[in-house]
């Protein structure tokens, strides 16, 4: 009696669960990196940031996440690296536009980009700092006194980080050599055509570098109206000579020692 | 006699409940638990366990292992969604069989009518895969019918609306997988630049047609789009899913238009790109019009070749200029706006206003009146995207703007022309899709929205209605929800063959579609009533031997 009641017992909890299509769920992943919410100095020096910009343009080697996010309508399609630099001519890294996939080495003169699984020669980069081109934006906000925010202090990936925003116009970035002069990529263009473009920037209040980069804004294409871009940039184990230095990849190794150019 | 009708009595109450069970589990069960996360799950296994305590003892194996066994086989055909029709149909015999053999030893149910009530069970879904009974609770579903995408490129069919004699037709992209001599004859005539060949011979397994969903006496039927069709699509529709990074090239063969997919970029400029992350929103804007410019002038080609030339449907933008106003008045207007959104009545209820979207901004520009009335700028914490909606917040009145930004929120202009935000959606997954005008006796917002209780992004097709507060603000007040996720591209359609306005949907990730109509029928509360008459049923029933029959 007793253990038939059981039965009817575990067979209840059984059909309820099945019926109802419960299943253990899977945590989603989250990226060991936070975002600031609130602006709480509206006004703030620019002193700390050029500091700690002047120190992360000398470091000399580290491991690069990024992400650029393009809401389309209901979808949204993204463009992501992941991948290692050391200066002044080492690079290693993946490139995911929406479904394809790129990856590329380069060490010196030495450059090879790799498209399913076969590697070919390519074109070296001439300037791996990717650093570099936040100078432009904080130059120009500085010449036009644009003024600097403070936000909310926010741990990013593995120490805590001042919060700074600053509002640009689109375009004061100088763009990649293949896109100068191109229809639609003048400053000019951009600025007239795309939204203000709002920075954040995430400075390590141990290490002093800068640890992430977020942005904000809409471009406007025609034919297909505003698209909504977010862009997230993070910079990892920074001058970590164990982690962050660049090795030739292995499948490019054992291609070449097959004689396969 | 007597005892040949009480057979098929008896096979029919199995097939009743074959039906019921699963319809069960999908209007009341399964929500319970998508909505209300423990507390659906404690609600649902108190359902179950009342209908347990129904089941008098000598009949409860059996009619337990018959509902599970009723379960496991539309669960497990509707998995097959997939598959090959070959493949469904030979593993939907297998599975069948070899569930009723487990049910027929395990459970002793009765042979014969539980083969039936399984069959019947298959045989349902051939006709509304068992997800889609959920819309059953609100809508009619007119068609599901499915185009074939590869969803790591297209994740959902594109769909561009044009204007056709009688109503309104779908363009959309259909999966063409070329025949040898084709393959061989593109091939050796593909010459025109370096890379050529290259790019025949790897897209030749992706390619697409273009296609053209046509209603045919009520139901969309795929046909191939005549040039006059194509001439009224914004091919930008067609691409949203892997816009700008790859490319829809477009070519022309025997007059029908094909579709492969090309990187934007070369593998050089991607990773230039790529090391530049301080220059991501500018290179990206810049790709994105580079891209633009070049499909449109793909598509103009195309078009060329079959003879036409383009006549884009409605109101539209081209150079900052407002194209397709018609005879009477100015045919184009110099206006700083990138895309038309829609038409509407936002400023006055009798004009006809057309909204723009422009450099982050949205202007009601009059028809009337010959001018823009009202402006609403975005700035970089809250953008102003491509993705709007309009309609009205209550019956006859002025449209609002649903801008599906995260959050989602209402925009409202007043006579004057001042903008107010009258609703911010609580979640960020929030989502508007389209308004309902033609249900009374309140317009229907319908949404895509996550659960309030569980912290799950999944989101189902809901229905809300406005009500205002007394400050000018308001808040959504749900009409109803149909269990679904995935729903996207919900689209409004004048069908030529079909009075009222229906909607046409995408299931995301499998090129499903389906054409809907809103309807009254009370399916939800009828099948609670079915349910708990059942279960007071079992309760009254007193079977009289071991392993007699419930007889209802």
């Amino acid at each position: 009696m007793k253990s038939s009641r059981r039965t009817v017992l575990a067979l209840a909890l059984c059909a309820g669960l099945l019926a109802t299509g419960c299943t253990p769920g899977v945590q989603s992943v989250s990226i060991a990196s936070g975002t600031a919410t609130q602006v709480v100095s509206s006004h703030v020096s620019w002193s700390p940031l050029v500091k700690a910009l002047d120190k992360s343009e000398t470091a000399s080697m580290y491991k690069l996440q990024t992400a650029v996010n393009i809401q389309n309508g209901n979808l949204h399609t993204s463009f992501t690296v992941y991948g290692t630099i050391q200066q002044p001519n080492m690079a290693s890294i993946q490139v995911h536009e929406n479904n394809f996939n790129i990856a590329f080495y380069q060490q010196g003169q030495v450059a090879y980009q790799q498209d399913g699984t076969i590697w070919s020669p390519a074109q070296p980069v001439s300037n791996l700092n990717a650093y570099e081109g936040y100078r432009d934006i904080v130059e120009y906000a500085m010449a036009h006194h644009l003024p600097l925010q403070k936000m909310n202090r926010t741990y990013v990936v593995d120490e805590y980080c001042d919060v700074y925003r600053v509002v640009v116009p689109n375009g004061v970035v100088s763009l990649p050599a293949f896109l100068g002069g191109a229809p639609g990529a003048s400053s000019a263009e951009l600025a007239t055509h795309a939204s203000e473009v709002a920075y954040v920037f995430y400075v390590g209040e141990t290490s002093g570098y800068i640890r992430q980069i977020q942005t904000q804004s809409v471009g406007v294409v025609d034919s297909v109206g505003s698209l909504i871009m977010q862009t997230t940039t993070i910079f990892q184990d920074i001058d970590n000579a164990e982690l962050a230095k660049v090795q030739i990849p292995v499948s490019l190794v054992q291609q070449l020692e097959q004689g396969v150019q | 006699m007597a005892k040949s009708s009480k057979t098929v009595g008896l096979w029919i109450w199995y097939i009743f409940w074959a039906l019921f069970a699963n319809a069960v589990y999908v209007w009341i069960l399964r929500p319970l638990v998508d909505d209300l996360a423990l507390y659906g799950v404690l609600a649902a296994i108190a359902v179950i366990l009342l209908w347990l305590s129904s089941l008098k003892r000598p009949i409860r194996r059996r009619w337990v292992i018959y509902t599970l066994f009723a379960l496991m086989v539309a669960e497990g055909y509707s998995t097959l969604a997939f598959a090959s029709k070959i493949k469904q149909g030979l593993v939907a015999v297998a599975m069948l069989l070899l569930l009723w053999l487990m049910a027929v030893i395990v459970g002793r149910v009765r042979p014969v009518a539980a083969l039936l009530g399984g069959a019947s069970v298959v045989i349902a879904q051939v006709f509304l895969p068992l997800n889609d009974w959920a819309f059953l609770t609100h809508f009619r579903v007119l068609q599901d019918a499915q185009v074939n995408l590869r969803v790591q490129n297209s994740p959902e069919a594109p769909f561009a609306v044009i204007p056709v004699a009688g109503g309104q037709a779908i363009i959309t992209i259909d999966s063409h997988i070329p025949t040898r001599q084709e393959l061989e004859q593109r091939a050796i005539s593909a010459t025109d630049s370096p890379d050529a060949l290259y790019n025949v011979l790897q897209t030749a397994q992706g390619e697409y047609e273009i296609v053209e969903l046509k209603s045919v006496g009520g139901h969309l039927k795929k046909v191939v789009p005549t040039p006059q069709d194509l001439a009224r699509v914004n091919p930008l529709d067609l691409v949203r899913a892997f816009f700008p990074y790859e490319l829809a090239n477009w070519y022309v063969d025997n007059g029908r238009v094909y579709e492969y997919l090309t990187p934007f970029l070369t593998d050089q400029q991607a990773v230039e790109a790529a090391l530049d992350p301080a220059a991501y929103p500018a290179s990206f804007q810049a790709i994105a019009n580079q891209a633009s410019a070049k499909e449109v002038a793909n598509w103009d080609d195309c078009l060329a070749e079959l003879g036409v030339k383009p006549d884009r449907a409605g109101v539209y933008v081209s150079n900052d200029r407002l194209m397709g106003l018609g005879a009477g008045r100015a045919s184009a207007v110099t206006m700083q706006a990138e895309s038309v959104v829609g038409e509407g009545h936002f400023t006055s209820s009798r004009d006809d206003q057309i909204l723009l979207v422009g450099d982050n901004s949205l202007h009601v520009y009059d028809v009337n009146l010959g001018r823009i009335v009202a402006s609403y700028q975005g700035s970089a914490d809250n953008p102003v995207p491509n993705d709007i909606r309009i309609g009205p917040l209550v019956a006859g009145g002025r449209d609002a703007v649903f801008v599906n930004a995260s959050p989602a929120y209402i925009l409202t202009v007043s006579p004057q022309g001042t903008w107010r935000r009258v609703y911010t959606a609580p979640s960020q997954s929030f989502r508007f899709e389209t308004v309902l005008t033609g249900v009374k006796p309140y317009p229907e917002i319908l949404t895509n929205d996550p659960s309030y209780v569980r912290n799950s992004p999944v989101r189902y097709f809901s229905a809300y209605r406005f009500v205002p507060n007394a400050n000018g603000t308001g808040q959504l007040v749900r009409v109803w929800r149909v269990f679904r996720t995935n729903v996207v591209n919900v689209t409004p359609l004048h069908l030529a063959g079909v009075p009222s306005e229906v909607l046409a949907l995408d299931i995301y990730g499998t090129g499903d579609y389906l054409v809907i109509s809103p309807w009254n029928v009370p399916v939800l509360p009828a099948a609670s009533v079915a349910l708990l008459a059942i279960i007071v049923g079992g309760w009254l029933y007193r079977p009289r031997r071991e392993g007699e029959e419930r007889s209802r």
